[in-house]
């Protein structure tokens, strides 16, 4: 290609990119334009210099230089073209500004909420509160005394199954097995190793139990523990207490009512069902402690007896507020949290 | 567990209605879970706890309604007549470890064809979820969902010695379940064995190769009392669980 065609298509090219720059009204027009012409694949520019290696190579020095000169002064026709225009825009953006408008509500800040959980087990904290019980806290990791063998469950029991309960794959100081408790009994036994009777606690916190997580269960759950140890405590104080919890948190005349049941730390054991409407519910499971227990903690069953329950906190907020699915409460979705 | 209400009926007059009986078990111990109509019978599912096993068979719920309804119950009291030979001319128990195995009996069965279940039995196992397979499966569950003692049942004639002798397993000791599966034992287990090999794991499984099958014509049938623990420990090592 000869020399003198090359420039030719040059000039031509740059008289057309910077008419098109100056003809430019709008942004958009000027970016169409901009990619045209200087657009890095295929922009007009680019193809033209993708030219210059068909110039005869003595030419070559020459050409490249006229290329460089031309592409400096169609990047400053763009460069004015673009401050043109955003000059422009800024005076009529803002000639339509409207005046302040003070009698517009303002903008509302959000504020956060609790966990419904959380609002459940305040509440249940108040409510034992005013029944005279502590609140006692406890670790969620356990060791297998706290959590087994303390609560009268033997080494070789079922319910220490590895299929039943989350075990640590570290094992404590002591060499022993740690797990995830799988109720808050632990924090009873805890209690009770520290402090003379009479006991009068609750614990309220995390369980974990390997179970699949359907509509009515979860791997993770909180549970409610009461503990009352005394001087001539009976199962008569069990279902008073139980009662007047029941009646504070559902609010009317509740009926409590029990049915046989069996866990290794308490004898006897009862299921607790509380009537709603013409139907019995179930509320969660208690007992009169288990002497072994006791004696495990270094009470005298012979001196001390005491009742304990154990409900679950997740059915309770659940009642309250008709969800039907237990997997809502950890799905942490704000629309569903934001409404309690 | 499940329990049939014909079956029951057996031992005690069921006067009161469904729901009544529902009720009161469930308010006894003996928490009412469902009802199921199978065929023409109802099948009640009720959750024993671990410190009811003397619920675990129709018999014990009987007496738990009994004692409610103050109604009589009638236990069978069978007494089969033995005949021909003395059962210690045709085999030997012995039992060398007593702290796995507390208790072994047997008795021996000659002459018997196996076939079919008649269909009264067939019909309540199916109630209660059992499988039929043949008279003589079929009776060994019978009796363990009546009265809760589990059975097992060789064929004599796959025996040698003949002889039972119930013993702990050799380190890496092989035994074919009748699940068709290998499995590699170790000292902690119960092994009811003959003169040759293992026939079964006590309170676990049988062995195939003593197996009853169309073709057994004398039968030996274990009633035993093992350790507890040992099962368990044997079953979950092996993977290996049956109603038993």
């Amino acid at each position: 290609m000869a020399l003198a065609e090359f420039l030719e298509d040059l000039d031509e090219l740059a008289d057309a990119a910077v008419a098109a720059f100056a003809a430019a009204t709008d942004p958009k027009t000027l970016e169409s334009a901009r990619i045209e012409f200087l657009g890095a694949k295929k922009g007009r520019l680019k193809t033209v210099q993708k030219k210059m290696g068909q110039v005869d190579k003595t030419d070559r020095p020459a050409a490249g230089k006229h290329f460089n000169q031309l592409k400096q002064r169609i990047d400053q026709a763009f460069a004015a073209a673009r401050a043109r225009l955003d000059q422009g825009a800024s005076p009529a953006r803002q000639s339509k500004k409207e005046p302040f408008d003070p009698t517009l509500p303002g903008m509302s800040v959000t504020l956060g909420r609790r966990h419904p959980i959380t609002q459940t087990i305040e509440e249940l904290k108040e409510i034992m509160g005013r029944l005279g019980f502590h609140v006692a806290d406890g670790p969620e990791i356990e060791d297998a005394w706290h959590n087994f063998e303390a609560l009268n469950i033997p080494p070789e029991h079922p319910a220490r199954d590895p299929l039943e309960n989350f075990y640590l794959s570290v094992a404590g100081s002591n060499d022993e097995p740690m797990l995830l408790r799988s109720q808050t009994s632990t924090v009873q036994i805890r209690v009770m190793e520290h402090t003379p009777p009479p006991v009068r606690i609750i614990s309220l916190g995390r369980v974990y139990r390997p179970d699949t997580a359907d509509a009515t269960h979860y791997p993770m759950f909180h549970q409610m523990e009461g503990l009352l140890i005394d001087t001539r405590v009976t199962m008569a104080d069990l279902k008073s207490v139980l009662r007047m919890f029941a009646t504070s948190y559902l609010g009317g005349d509740v009926h409590i009512r029990f049915r046989p049941s069996f866990f290794p730390f308490t004898e006897p054991s009862v299921e607790v069902d509380y009537q709603w409407n013409d139907q019995w519910i179930e509320f969660g499971g208690a007992g009169m402690v288990d002497p072994n227990v006791l004696e495990a903690v270094g009470y005298d069953p012979e001196q001390v007896t005491g009742f304990a329950f154990g409900l679950g906190v997740e059915r309770l907020c659940m009642r309250r507020h008709n969800i039907t699915d237990i997997r809502e409460f950890y799905k942490n979705d704000v629309r569903f949290l934001h409404q309690f | 567990m499940i329990v049939s209400w014909k079956w029951l009926k057996d031992y005690i007059p069921l006067g009161m209605s469904v729901a009544e009986l529902e009720h009161r078990l469930s308010m006894s111990g003996l928490n009412h879970e469902s009802t199921t109509k199978v065929a023409n019978d109802l099948a009640f599912d009720l959750e024993v706890t671990s410190n009811r096993p003397d619920c675990l068979g129709h018999l014990g719920v009987a007496r738990e309604i009994s004692v409610l309804w103050d109604l009589p119950l009638e236990i069978p009291d069978p007494r089969p007549t033995a005949s021909g030979p003395a059962i210690t001319d045709l085999t030997n128990v012995t039992v060398e470890c007593p702290e796995l195995c507390y208790r072994y009996t047997a008795r021996v069965i000659r002459g018997v064809e196996i076939g079919p279940s008649p269909d009264w039995l067939a019909s309540r196992l199916r109630t209660i979820g059992f499988a039929v397979i043949n008279n003589v499966v079929d009776i060994s569950n019978y009796v363990l969902m009546e009265c809760g003692q589990p059975l097992h049942v060789f064929d004599f004639g796959l025996l040698n010695g003949p002889e039972i002798i119930v013993r702990a397993a050799r380190d890496g000791e092989e035994f074919a379940a009748i699940d068709h599966r290998r499995y590699q034992l170790e000292p902690g287990m119960c092994v009811i064995a003959d003169t040759q090999r293992a026939v079964a794991l006590g309170g676990v499984m049988g062995g195939v190769d003593s197996e009853v099958s169309e073709s057994t014509t004398d039968l030996l049938i274990e009633a035993a009392e093992f350790s507890p623990l040992s099962i368990r420990n044997t079953a979950r090592k092996l993977n290996l669980h049956s109603p038993s």
